[in-house]
């Protein structure tokens, strides 16, 4: 005999009310005359002393238990049968023999049921004396009355717990209602009676109770399938209930589910196993995947350019050092990304740049604990490959936060410039070269200069001051001075000479334009290589209308471009076979007031790309002159106010045009 | 002492410019002597002087620098004026360094040329005159007695008449007596003076000879 409905706790009686009950069955035991009264209570498998009179000699106290069952009490007997039992002397009758209360000598006893509201046995009121007593019919009335005032307070303890239990629970309710999370109960067994579902959960999966009455029925509609696991649901769902009875829980699982209206959700499912019971929670997780899922996509994309890219893309924590390096890093270093991220950045820069990087990095830092963004603009950084050798990169980054806030990465990209720097290096070279040469040409130039024209001019001052001293005598040697006179115009014609030759030289000084006739000028200058071109087996035809125009030109420097783009033609032809060698030689008139002369070799031809390289280094290796080269033709030409231009078909060879002005004004032969 | 004229010696390998100046400081009243180059110019039987050199810095096979250093070398080197066409500063450095009168250019006006040219021949004199003073005072040298000679020794060397006639072995009067008779004949009396003679003349050795 369960004495404990599985749904209700134990109701716990107030201690007013103790107080009071102690003072009714001290009351009680004085009325009638009694040892001892108590009020016993039934606790699981036990009687408890709950009251106990304070009168002397009661050998019982609060607390004190006796089995209920088969101890032989007085009391026993009245919880059994439940109605008030009168034994006024123990010792009379055999069967109370046992009783444990003869212990103390209670004979006689007088003991009513108390009960709970909804009948339950709650104890008893008893009064036990040490002598026969058969109490009074008024006693036996009055106890009774007692037994129905403790009953009384029995009743109103109770519905006063009810009234706080319906309270609780319909908080209770109210919460699951509200929240915002579906949940729903089912009872466990076959079909799976659904006991409630919340109002989210209405709301969620668009059925209501009533339309989904059992857990299959609800399975049926809703359909779900577990997201990242390949099982089926129905075989998901005899793990889960493996689980959860193993363990009365369930760990959180990914389902999609279709509601009502057809959409379907993502939903992240919690469940706990209570008896039969099943409750679970559905959180709908479609937002959150969405976002991971672009948020996938983004990174993916990001990761595909980062990887495709040809510059080295790079994060670089400031703890950990670098986090991130794309896949270029291994053709500019030799290093593959994995070998990267394990090595410290010191072993990818070549010694020289370690300070230079410290520094940078320590403004980075500096400036994220100031809260200031940092920004490095394009940086010319020296690396270091893995087999030892340097490389020039230019390296930019900026500062980006954590999504806490509270650490700093620094993303940037690495350009390999190498190619960018031997060009810069090879371009001051090839200045240098030019103009150290030149500058060491002209001074010794200068000086010779100098050295060849004092000697003229020092000799025509010093014979016209020695003619004036000579003047100055009484008898002037006339003979003397008439070879005087002669020696200094001698002098003065070899100084003339010698500037002119210098003027000559010097290709740099403005032209001095002349009306020239282009066919005489190509013979001469053909003339000059003849010899060359039979040597070389190189066949020349010359086209030039006789009716041509003059150009206008200096002559000294015409003819430095014409060998000029001769000797060009001549060396393109150098690896050709022999009887393929041909230059041709032409010109015609160029509306309006032009004339253009075109040298064609039959050579292999340049690239395009490289034509404009022709024009931009100083390539020539002949020592002549002050080294004459297309670029210097280039600025002959311009200067004359034309022109020079490079076209070429790789395999047939390469034409060069030289644009002139043709001759205004007189023509003087 | 020879009277012979000073020679103006012009060395350069333009021949034009070589008749030209020669012609004006012949107008000016030199006598002058020109060479094509430096080495006809040092086989000159006036090679020792007196006189001056005019000399072109820049000249095939022997420069002037160099005839420069090998005139140096000599007894009685003739002063040295530099002619260049060139301008440039280390070639003038170097060539005043070496010890030349004058470095001009070869268009330098004519006063400068025929004043640079004076100074020269006028170094030239002096030096020659001081050389025969030297050459006649080492000669006294020799007309020192032995005792005069061994007192002379210790002179230079800063010792007291105390010490010297101690050292000799000789009475104190002696000794400043030798030394007045070494200041007669050598016209010489400061000790300074009579230790460069000596040195000049080839030192402590010099004075030993018997």
């Amino acid at each position: 005999m369960k004495s404990t409905h599985p749904m209700t706790p134990e109701i716990v009686i107030a201690d007013e009310m103790m107080q009071d009950w102690q003072s009714l069955v001290d009351l009680v035991v004085r009325l009638a005359g009694a040892r001892v009264g108590l009020i016993m209570k039934v606790c699981d498998d036990d009687l408890k002393v709950l009251v106990a009179s304070h009168t002397p000699s009661n050998p019982y106290e609060v607390g004190d238990r006796e089995p209920l069952v088969g101890s032989g009490l007085y009391c026993e007997r009245v919880v059994e049968r439940q109605e008030m039992l009168l034994v006024p002397d123990a010792r009379r009758s055999p069967e109370w023999s046992n009783n444990p209360d003869l212990r103390h000598n209670l004979v006689s006893y007088l003991g009513f049921p108390i009960r709970w509201p909804d009948g339950r046995v709650f104890g008893t009121l008893c009064v036990l004396d040490d002598k026969e007593n058969a109490h009074q019919p008024a006693t036996i009335e009055l106890v009774a009355r007692m037994r129905d005032l403790i009953e009384g307070h029995l009743k109103l303890e109770h519905a006063l717990w009810l009234e706080q239990q319906l309270s609780k629970e319909s908080i209770a309710r109210r919460m699951l209602d509200k929240i915002p999370v579906a949940v729903g109960c089912a009872l466990l067994g076959s079909g799976g009676t659904i006991l409630h579902v919340n109002e989210q959960f209405v709301r969620q999966f668009g059925y209501a109770l009533a339309e989904i009455p059992t857990f299959d029925a609800w399975v049926a509609a809703t359909r779900p399938t577990p997201l990242k696991h390949a099982v089926p649901f129905v075989e998901w769902r005899m793990l889960m209930r493996r689980a959860l009875q193993d363990q009365g829980r369930l760990a959180p699982a990914e389902f999609r589910f279709t509601c009502k209206d057809g959409g379907v959700l993502d939903v992240l499912v919690h469940a706990a196993l209570e008896g039969d019971m099943l409750v679970a929670s559905f959180i709908d997780v479609t937002a959150w995947n969405q976002v991971g899922e672009s948020l996938r996509l983004s990174e993916q994309r990001h990761r595909l350019m980062a990887e495709h890219a040809v510059d080295t893309l790079w994060t670089y924590d400031f703890e950990k050092g670098l986090t991130y390096v794309s896949p270029s890093i291994e053709n500019l270093t030799g290093y593959t990304p994995e070998e990267c991220l394990r090595l410290p950045i010191e072993e990818t820069l070549a010694p020289e740049a370690w300070d230079k990087v410290r520094k940078l990095l320590g403004r980075a830092r500096a400036g994220f604990r100031q809260g200031r963004p940092f920004r490095l603009p394009p940086t010319e950084v020296l690396g270091r490959r893995k087999d030892g050798a340097t490389v020039w990169t230019e390296v930019t980054a900026s500062s980006v936060f954590s999504s806490d806030g509270q650490r700093l990465e620094l993303v940037g990209v690495t350009r390999d410039i190498s190619e960018r720097k031997r060009n810069e290096e090879h371009k001051q070279r090839i200045l240098a070269m030019v103009n150290g040469s030149q500058l060491g040409l002209m001074q010794e130039f200068n000086a010779s200069v100098a050295h060849e024209l004092s000697q003229p001019l020092g000799a025509i001052l010093r014979n016209a001051e020695a003619a004036a001293a000579l003047l100055e005598r009484d008898q002037p040697d006339l003979a003397e001075l008439r070879t005087v006179i002669a020696d200094i115009r001698s002098d003065d014609r070899r100084a003339a000479a010698i500037i002119g030759r210098i003027r000559d030289l010097l290709a740099r000084r403005g032209p001095r334009l002349r009306p020239l006739s282009l066919r005489g000028e190509v013979e001469d200058c053909v003339d000059m290589v003849r010899h060359e071109l039979a040597a070389r087996r190189i066949a020349l035809a010359v086209d030039i209308p006789p009716e041509l125009p003059m150009v206008a030109a200096d002559r000294v420097q015409l003819q430095q471009v014409l060998l000029n783009l001769a000797r060009n033609a001549m060396d393109a032809l150098a690896g050709q076979p022999e009887e393929t060698r041909r230059i041709v030689i032409a010109a015609r008139r160029l509306e309006p007031a032009m004339v253009e002369l075109s040298v064609r070799d039959s050579g292999e031809g340049i690239q395009p790309e490289d034509i404009d390289k022709l024009f931009e280094y100083y390539y020539t290796t002949r020592p002549e002159g002050l080294g004459m080269g297309l670029p210097l033709s280039r600025m002959i030409a311009e200067t004359h106010g034309g022109r020079i231009d490079v076209s070429s078909t790789p395999r047939q060879g390469t034409e060069v045009r030289l644009t002139l002005q043709q001759a205004r004004g007189p023509v003087t032969p | 002492m020879s009277l012979t004229e000073p020679v103006v010696h012009i060395v350069d390998d333009d021949e034009s410019f070589r008749r030209a100046l020669a012609r004006q400081l012949r107008a000016a009243g030199h006598v002058v002597q020109a060479h094509a180059s430096a080495e006809d110019f040092l086989c000159s039987p006036t090679l020792h002087g007196p006189g001056c050199v005019i000399l072109d810095l820049s000249m095939p096979k022997m420069s002037g620098l160099e005839c420069q250093g090998k005139l140096a070398a000599l007894d009685d080197p003739l002063p040295v004026v530099f002619l260049t066409g060139r301008g440039d500063i280390p070639t003038t450095v170097r060539a005043m360094r070496a010890g030349a009168e004058d470095f001009l250019g070869k268009t330098a006006a004519g006063p400068e040329l025929l004043a640079a040219v004076d100074r020269a021949l006028a170094r030239d004199a002096a030096e020659r005159r001081q050389r025969q003073e030297v050459r006649a005072r080492r000669a006294r040298l020799g007309g020192l007695s032995r005792r005069e000679r061994q007192v002379l020794a210790l002179v230079v060397k800063g010792r007291l008449n105390k010490e010297i006639a101690a050292a000799l072995g000789i009475a104190e009067r002696t000794a400043k007596f030798h030394r007045a008779a070494i200041t007669a004949k050598l016209g010489l009396a400061s000790v300074a003076e009579l230790a460069t003679l000596v040195h000049e003349a080839g030192g402590a050795d010099a004075l030993r000879e018997d």
